[in-house]
């Protein structure tokens, strides 16, 4: 870490480690409640009201005694629920709010796909815990969603990687100064945000969850666990909308406002557009979203870097 | 103190229901379900997640002794409701989430509610005479399979459609040797999964499962019992757990078929996994069911809007096409099978079709279990449930006794 060229900024190294670590907890915590407060706007159909919802179901969760089936597993299980949050909160640390990141790797964006990818383990394992059939068919659903949605997630990501020619979310941000990479890579900013929803199983990616299977995945748990898991959910959601602003809509880059405002409005706005858009579907059977991304989603991603690549040849993004 | 009070209250403000309706009392689980709604209140998918178990009407013997079982996995701080008539919903719910308060209080004196294992040792006394055995099929039908093989391991050691004949038989050497088979020891008094052929020929994990008799979408009282390889259903059995009790068997009053056709249409939906329009689907049956004719008309358009929505999507219509077509017709795989008698999206079309305007046909003929359960037989886990939401099933459709075997 002696490069010649100015260390990239972290927050541990500006504000000191506790207080960095707190900062991106509160800000992982906050960008899930935000979705969470979003999302029941609109399931409800209640607007602002509805909007402290997830606060009271949080408390309501933490006062409640947690209840077990029988013979379960249950150090897998509660292992399971636990790592949903700390992964969310964990893929936070890479995402540049502030114009700075918790700290910072040469490889931001495998992290943060790495923290996505141990979300594998952790849903089956809550859906395995429980030693119930529901749960257990939930988990496996969610392996099969999983099939489906990594591939493509895995392009979109390769193609940012690319054009900013670094791995680094805050070089990411930088490399779009002069054009969002949203402008030449529409397909890898909606594939990207639509596998936000497939790993949390969120809207038309619910089936882990779905009422069919009596909640899935989510079926048996209750109190702390429930909280954790579906905490983590909405963490995740909130983490990916922030982080599509880095990686596709120019990070905290706009006139007028200070950087940090920017960054908090497109955030925002793109969680509004993505609970509005996933919430007017219906649940998309994991069979035929797994046909679709092998037949569509992986080539029109694949064409989508070769585009990219392309144009990184030509000089495009220099 | 107070402020401790006042955080519980508050927490508490808008619970989580989970609603079981005895056959026969549609409509009072409609007034139920528009008072939940209107309080902001939430729906349960399952025991786990519930606040507030409000039973409508009066169980049969068997469903009681299910409810019981769903009750004892419900978490503490928690409170069971009985409602009969429509007039005092509003009294009663006002008392349960009072009552619900209190419980909070008292909970944090109480000792740990007593867990499945518990209560399943608890719930042995009550099932000793051979009609009690459906009671445990009850325990089956709930939504906690490990709780269910348990109830069924302590019972049977194992189950198969050529011991369903004699529900009273308590033998479990009887029940193994109808098997032909030992399953490879048992984990906490359950069984183990045992492989047997699947529909192709190749030996597979059967493991003996129970759906109902409450599950969200689904008709109370109605168990599905059936082996289940990988994801796949078959020995299937459908019955309904009406039992003695005649008010099962009385048809339901007869009501409003949009009114009727926007419920099945909520439920189907709720299976199918889009909230949205389940819940515009439930205010316009609510609005439908106004006396005021402004609020009529406005759930007239409200219906149409839903009805339209649901029926031209494209995104629904690609999910679900095929389901319940006959695969015998013609070859699978191919586009242009045969609409078998529970194709989903054609019977999906219909209902919506109903739900939009007014019509005094009922909008889909009840299958006969028989025709379901062959239907059924051989279906994945949520093939089945789409085709159990779309045939739209009601405890008063059938006979009580009624109950059919798949081959």
């Amino acid at each position: 870490m002696s490069e010649v060229l100015p260390q990239p900024a972290t927050s541990v190294s500006a504000w000191g480690l506790a207080p960095a670590v707190l900062a991106v907890v509160t800000a992982g915590l906050l960008l899930g409640l935000v979705f969470a407060a979003v999302d029941r706007a609109i399931v409800t159909g209640r607007g602002f009201r509805a909007g402290g919802e997830p606060l009271r179901s949080s408390a309501r969760l933490l006062l409640e005694q947690p209840r077990t089936t029988l013979a379960p597993d249950r150090l897998l299980w509660r292992v399971g629920g636990a790592t949903v949050l700390v992964t969310a909160v964990l893929a936070v640390a890479v995402v540049p709010l502030g114009e700075r990141t918790l700290w910072s790797t040469s490889a931001d964006l495998v992290w943060f796909n790495a923290m996505e990818a141990l979300l594998w383990a952790a849903v089956w394992l809550v859906g395995w815990g429980p030693n119930s059939l529901h749960a257990l068919v939930g988990g496996y659903r969610f392996l099969a969603q999983g099939l489906a949605y990594e591939l493509p997630l895995m392009f979109s990501l390769i193609g940012v990687g690319v054009a900013a020619g670094s791995l680094r979310t805050t070089d990411v941000v930088a490399a779009q100064s002069g054009l969002w990479f949203v402008v030449t890579m529409p397909v890898a900013f909606v594939v990207f945000v639509a596998s936000a929803s497939a790993f949390a199983f969120w809207g038309p990616f619910a089936a882990p969850a779905g009422a069919d299977i009596a909640g899935g995945v989510t079926s048996e748990l209750s109190g702390v666990d429930r909280l954790l898991v579906s905490a983590g959910r909405a963490v995740f959601l909130g983490v990916t909308a922030a982080m599509s602003v880095a990686l596709f809509l120019g990070g905290q880059s706009g006139p007028w406002l200070p950087g940090f405002g920017w960054y908090a409005l497109k955030t925002v706005a793109v969680i509004v557009a993505l609970v509005w858009c996933g919430r007017r579907l219906p649940v998309l059977r994991p069979d035929r979203t797994v046909e679709v991304a092998w037949t569509v989603l992986v080539p029109v991603t694949l064409l989508q870097t070769l585009v990219v690549s392309v144009l990184v040849l030509s000089g495009f993004y220099a | 103190m107070d402020v401790r009070r006042a955080l519980r209250n508050w927490a508490y403000a808008h619970p989580r229901v989970l609603l079981i309706d005895a056959p026969g009392h549609r409509d009072l689980r409609w007034v139920v379900e528009s008072a939940v709604e209107d309080r902001a209140w939430e729906f349960a998918a399952s025991p786990a997640g519930t606040d507030i178990l409000i039973v409508l009407g009066q169980p049969s013997a068997e469903l009681a002794d299910a409810i019981e079982v769903i009750w004892s996995q419900v978490p503490e701080p928690r409170h069971r409701v009985a409602i009969s008539t429509a007039a005092t919903i509003s009294v009663e719910l006002d008392a349960a989430l009072a009552a619900l308060a209190i419980g909070l209080v008292l909970g944090a004196e109480s000792p740990r509610p007593p867990d499945a294992e518990q209560a399943l040792a608890a719930a042995k006394p009550a099932e000793t005479q051979p009609s009690a055995d459906m009671g445990d099929m009850g325990d089956m039908g709930d939504e906690d399979p490990g709780h269910d093989m348990g109830g069924h391991g302590t019972h049977h050691g194992g189950n198969d459609v050529g011991d369903m004949g004699d529900m009273g038989d308590e033998d479990p050497g009887h029940d193994m040797g109808g098997h032909g088979m030992h399953h490879g020891g048992a984990v906490a008094g359950l069984p183990m999964a045992q492989t047997a052929p699947d529909r192709d020929g190749l030996q597979l994990d059967s493991l003996t499962i129970a759906l109902g008799p409450v599950l969200p979408g689904w008709p109370t009282g109605l168990v599905l019992r059936a082996q289940l390889q990988g994801d796949v259903l078959t020995d299937l059995q459908l019955s309904w757990m009406t039992g003695d009790n005649p008010r099962g068997n009385s048809s339901e009053p007869a009501v409003d078929q949009q009114a009727a056709a926007l419920d099945d249409l909520a439920r189907f939906l709720v299976v199918a996994g889009w909230p949205t329009a389940a819940r515009d689907a439930r205010r316009a049956r609510e609005q439908l069911s106004s006396s005021d004719l402004d609020v009529r008309a406005r759930g007239q358009v409200a219906a149409r809007r839903v009805g339209r929505q649901v029926g031209r999507s494209r995104v629904l219509a690609w999910s679900i096409r095929g389901i319940g077509r006959d695969q015998e017709a013609a070859p699978a795989g191919h586009p242009q099978q045969h609409p078998g008698p529970v194709d989903v999206l054609s019977r999906l079309r219909r209902l919506c079709e109903h739900a939009a305007q007014p019509s005094n046909r009922p909008p889909v003929t009840p299958d006969s279990l028989e025709d379901l359960t062959s239907a059924l037989n051989g279906q994945e886990l949520a093939a089945a449930r789409l085709i159990m939401a779309a045939a739209a099933l009601h405890s008063a459709d059938t006979p009580a006794e009624q109950a059919a075997t798949g081959v």
